[in-house]
């Protein structure tokens, strides 16, 4: 009598967790469907780090960075390089150059953004972090704001993917040849112009 | 022209199984992520549909990896046995009436008897493969096949008393006067349930390729096509069971309350897949739902519940059935 | 003290010069001998379970010797994810070792955390502010749910019920979605600073947190009811891997594993640190010790969890969420500390010793999981394969917090 008991007792227990299984089939799916659909990220998400830039006055379009290396000291990682110029205002010191950031340490930590004084760097909200190459987890910031979203525009003609606004060396390099030979074409058409303005 | 004809009917068989199993491996993948809460396959093909077919083009040009020190010969065969024993199996299985490849007249025995012989498949497989998971998947296999094939075979000698015969058709036929097999053999007909889903080797018995423990079993040394093939087996497996279920207990083709003899063959074919669906529907719901049974667990209660329940079960309907003769 | 101990325990397991196998004699030659011992001769094999294996939560392998299905002898070797993170702490600056220990324990990374700070706060004799206070036992409770829920579903998997898995997951997303609001992180949170927590609450995550501990009942409901009342699954972990409270204790076994021996010793009940003297709640144990009492303790935890932190959210006072004024670099007096607090795991304790500098001399971390798996040798003899892989799942291992 025990052992039939026992059977039915099993049995219902079964029953049951397949009613928990039953419930759920019916309910609302929780997946959501990434690429087409993302999930909003909270305000402080920490995704990659991105450079802040004067928005008004003499010097718009200059980045913040005053290349204290107050970001560089407290890095645990040692993950940041800055690199710095004189800087054009003549009541600061220095302007960063190149602020350099190797995504292979970096451990999303957010104490660099924290130490920053002068809130020249954020935690921006991208988190697509996937690399064909190892070189190109090297991130530059630049100071030039315009020269920094021509970056942008490169990395992502390359990449075909909007979501990666990482800038590599070797698409720096690729910018820098396109400047260059803008520059160059530049020239050339005021080369052109300027018998024509003479002779006028 | 017997001869074209035979291969005639092995192509196509063949061609309706495949099909089948693209069919069950997409339905178990929907239905697992209904469950889980997920949306399930969804991108490849209209509704995820043709996900499978994918999955089968992306194994079928797989490189076949062996294992340097396997049993070439025993490694080779493995999963062709693995799949041609339970296709074999459908050659009595009545879809429609007057449309089933040949009735045998004990085409019940013929079914067991093949799928009996699925586990030479998993042995040679465990054995030829030289690895020690597979070794013991394969050990695991023979003793639940073995100690399955009993009760399985037990709890449906029920129906045959009920029927008298062991022919497929027939016992169709028969559930059409009357009311089907179920209504007079519930505990048969969750003993057969229990037994055959252990027979598949699906969840809660999958115990020959349990992956937390055993990586996957009996075939962790497989890949590419020939994993396809135990793949296959195991979803035709289970469409033979589940075929079985409904020939035996279900009516098969057969739409209770109606004049069948007025309804086309058509319908009798999607009354017949809807049933078959039905059961398996009940397996894959089993199968993400319960956890798994240890090895000596699986032989206590394949021994101590099953048996005992298929023996007074047959008893009990054997006494039934003559005491309403006389 | 504890560092003597453990470190000569792990000794063993890092050196490759001492033979990774001595218990298992050596194979019986009598064969070819002609003589069999007994009519009934079983050879053993030896299996390799890991390091990549679908059950073994990690980068562990297992040495397990067999005879047939039963497990004879069984040893872990460990080492495949140590990253030296004792080492790394000693050369950082007080501040800069806490995202390091995110690392440890992946599961419970706000506990982590807060073992580390609170060690700095007691070298350097740092007041930290209530509220402060209150947030961390918030979120370090939060995050025991969401470490044991992931093991619920671990768990349920290494059993075999693939779906317990996927609502563990489920539920635990919620807890990372509010981590993700608090600390901007999901895995490696950081957020359990020396001298406070990193940011304040937001009213958005005290919203989240009500509206999951409204729903957290019923979905322990249907945990119970998927797993722990079905047959299968008590047949799989009644009485399964049992030590007794001796042998417990004995290991050095912390947390759940002991607790579910029959002793309800737990920190925050024995050595009230923080708040938790404050709260009102209950220590659950059972009396067995074998993988059905771990399971019940844990899932019992889960609702206690969830019992502090609507305490501490109704009590949250206002004020300043970290020390305002911190030095860059703190430099603690010559010293040393350790600390110890109750983890999702069982006991997590810091020591470190202090030199007056900006980094410490010397830091060791006492991690639960490594201790906790010394025992997986005694308690999975004797036991099936299957067994085996239940009795580990129960022990919950973290594999960064075994090889740090």
């Amino acid at each position: 009598m025990r052992f039939l008991i026992d059977v039915f007792k099993g049995l219902w227990s079964l029953f049951v967790g397949l009613g928990v299984t039953f419930k759920y089939m019916f309910r609302k799916k929780t997946t959501v469907q990434y690429p087409e659909i993302k999930k909003p990220l909270a305000d402080r998400f920490i995704g990659y780090v991105k450079m802040m830039y004067e928005t008004e006055g003499e010097f718009a379009g200059h980045t913040k960075c005053v290349a204290c290396m107050a970001c560089v000291v407290v890095c645990p990682v040692s993950c940041i390089q800055v690199t710095h110029d004189k800087h054009p205002d003549p009541t600061k010191k220095r302007i960063a150059n190149d602020f350099i950031l190797d995504y292979t340490k970096c451990e999303f930590c957010n104490l660099c953004v924290e130490a920053c004084n002068f809130d020249a760097i954020i935690m921006g909200h991208d988190y697509e972090l996937s690399f064909y190459d190892r070189a190109d987890m090297d991130m530059i910031l630049v100071k030039d704001k315009k020269y920094n979203d021509d970056l942008y525009a490169a990395s992502r003609r390359q990449t075909g993917s909007e979501y990666r606004p990482i800038i590599a060396p070797r698409e720096r390099e690729i910018v820098d040849v396109i400047n260059k030979r803008e520059h160059e074409e530049r020239l050339k058409k005021q080369a052109e112009k300027s018998p024509a303005q003479q002779s006028e | 022209m017997d001869v074209i004809l035979g291969l005639l009917y092995v192509v196509i068989l063949f061609s309706l199984v495949a099909v089948q199993v693209l069919i069950l491996v997409f339905m178990e993948r929907k239905v697992s992520a209904w469950i889980q809460s997920r949306i399930g396959p969804n991108r490849v093909g209209p509704w995820g549909l043709l996900q499978t077919t994918a999955d089968i083009i992306k194994l079928i040009t797989k490189e076949n990896i062996r294992n340097i020190q396997s049993d070439k010969v025993i490694f080779f065969l493995a999963p062709i046995l693995a799949f041609v024993a339970p296709f074999a199996g459908f050659v009595t299985i009545p879809v429609a009436e007057n449309l089933g490849i040949q009735d045998l007249n004990m085409g019940a025995v013929y079914v067991f008897a093949l799928g009996s012989s699925m586990v030479f498949s998993v042995i040679w497989a465990g054995y030829g493969s030289n690895n020690r998971y597979a070794l013991i998947g394969a050990m695991r296999s023979a003793a639940q096949m073995i100690s399955y094939e009993i009760p399985l075979v037990t709890s449906v000698l029920g129906v045959f008393l009920i029927a008298g015969t062991l022919s497929m058709r027939e016992i169709v036929a028969l559930q059409e006067s009357g009311t089907w097999y179920v209504i007079y053999q519930p505990l048969g007909f969750i003993l057969f349930l229990v037994a055959a889903t252990a027979e598949a080797n699906r969840a809660p018995f999958d115990l020959p390729e349990a992956e937390s423990e055993l990586v996957a079993g009996f075939h962790t040394e497989y890949s590419g096509m020939k994993f396809a093939f135990f793949f296959l087996a195991e979803y035709t497996e289970m469409l033979v069971a589940c075929s079985l279920m409904t020939v035996l207990f279900l009516g098969g083709w057969l739409i209770p309350f109606v004049d069948n003899s007025q309804i086309p063959w058509w319908i009798h074919i999607f009354v017949f897949i809807f049933k078959v669906y039905s059961m398996i529907f009940l397996m894959m719901w089993f199968r993400w739902t319960f956890p798994r049974l240890r090895v000596d667990h699986l032989m206590q209660f394949g021994w101590k519940v099953l048996l005992p329940f298929a023996l007074v079960n047959l008893v009990v309907t054997g006494a039934v059935a003559l005491w309403l003769k006389s | 003290m504890s560092e003597q101990l453990t470190h000569s325990a792990s000794k063993k397991a890092f050196r490759k010069d001492i033979p990774l196998i001595d218990q298992i004699p050596p194979r019986k030659k009598h064969i070819l001998r002609g003589l069999p011992e007994s009519e009934l001769h079983v050879e053993e094999f030896l299996m390799n379970i890991g390091p990549q294996h679908p059950s073994t939560h990690g980068v562990l392998r297992l040495v397990v010797s067999m005879e047939g299905e039963v497990v004879k002898s069984c040893e872990p070797d460990l080492g495949y994810l140590h990253r030296t993170f004792e080492k790394i702490s000693e050369n950082r600056t007080y501040q800069q070792i806490v995202p390091f220990t995110d690392r440890m324990d992946y599961l419970g990374s706000m506990n982590a955390n807060w073992g580390v700070a609170a060690a700095v706060e007691k070298l350097a004799s740092i007041e930290v502010p209530e509220r402060a206070e209150y947030i961390r036992v918030i979120v370090a409770e939060l995050n025991r749910i969401a470490s044991h829920l992931m093991w619920m579903g671990a768990f349920a998997a290494d059993i075999g019920a693939l779906t317990g898995f996927v609502y563990g997951f489920r539920e635990r997303e919620m807890i990372l979605d509010m981590f993700e609001e608090i600390c901007g992180s999901r895995l490696t949170y950081g957020y359990i600073r020396v001298g406070g927590v990193a940011e304040d609450v937001t009213p958005k995550f005290i919203q989240m947190v009500n509206d999951f501990l409204k729903i957290l009942p019923d979905r322990v409901t249907d945990y119970h009811d998927l797993i722990t009342g079905n047959v299968i699954f008590i047949e799989r972990t009644r009485g399964i891997g049992a030590i007794t409270l001796d042998e417990a204790i004995s290991y050095d076994i912390t947390g759940p594993m002991l607790r579910a021996c029959g002793l309800p010793w737990d920190l925050r009940k024995e050595e009230p640190y923080s708040l938790y003297s404050k709260f009102d709640f209950n220590i659950p144990a059972y009396f067995n010790g074998d993988c059905y009492d771990r399971f019940r303790v844990r899932m019992d935890e889960i609702m206690e969890a969830a019992k502090i932190v609507r305490q501490a959210l109704d009590g949250l006072p206002e004020g300043d969420y970290k020390v305002k004024k911190l030095a860059r670099n703190i430099k603690p007096p010559v010293g040393d500390v350790y600390i110890r607090q109750e983890a999702p795991r069982g006991e997590y304790g810091v020591y470190m010793e202090s030199d007056g500098s900006i980094k410490p001399n010397r830091v060791k971390y006492r991690t639960p999981s490594f201790t906790n798996l010394s025992i997986l040798p005694l308690a999975a003899r004797g036991w099936k394969i299957a067994d085996l892989i239940a009795i580990l799942g129960s022990v919950d291992i973290v594999l960064g917090d075994v090889d740090r």
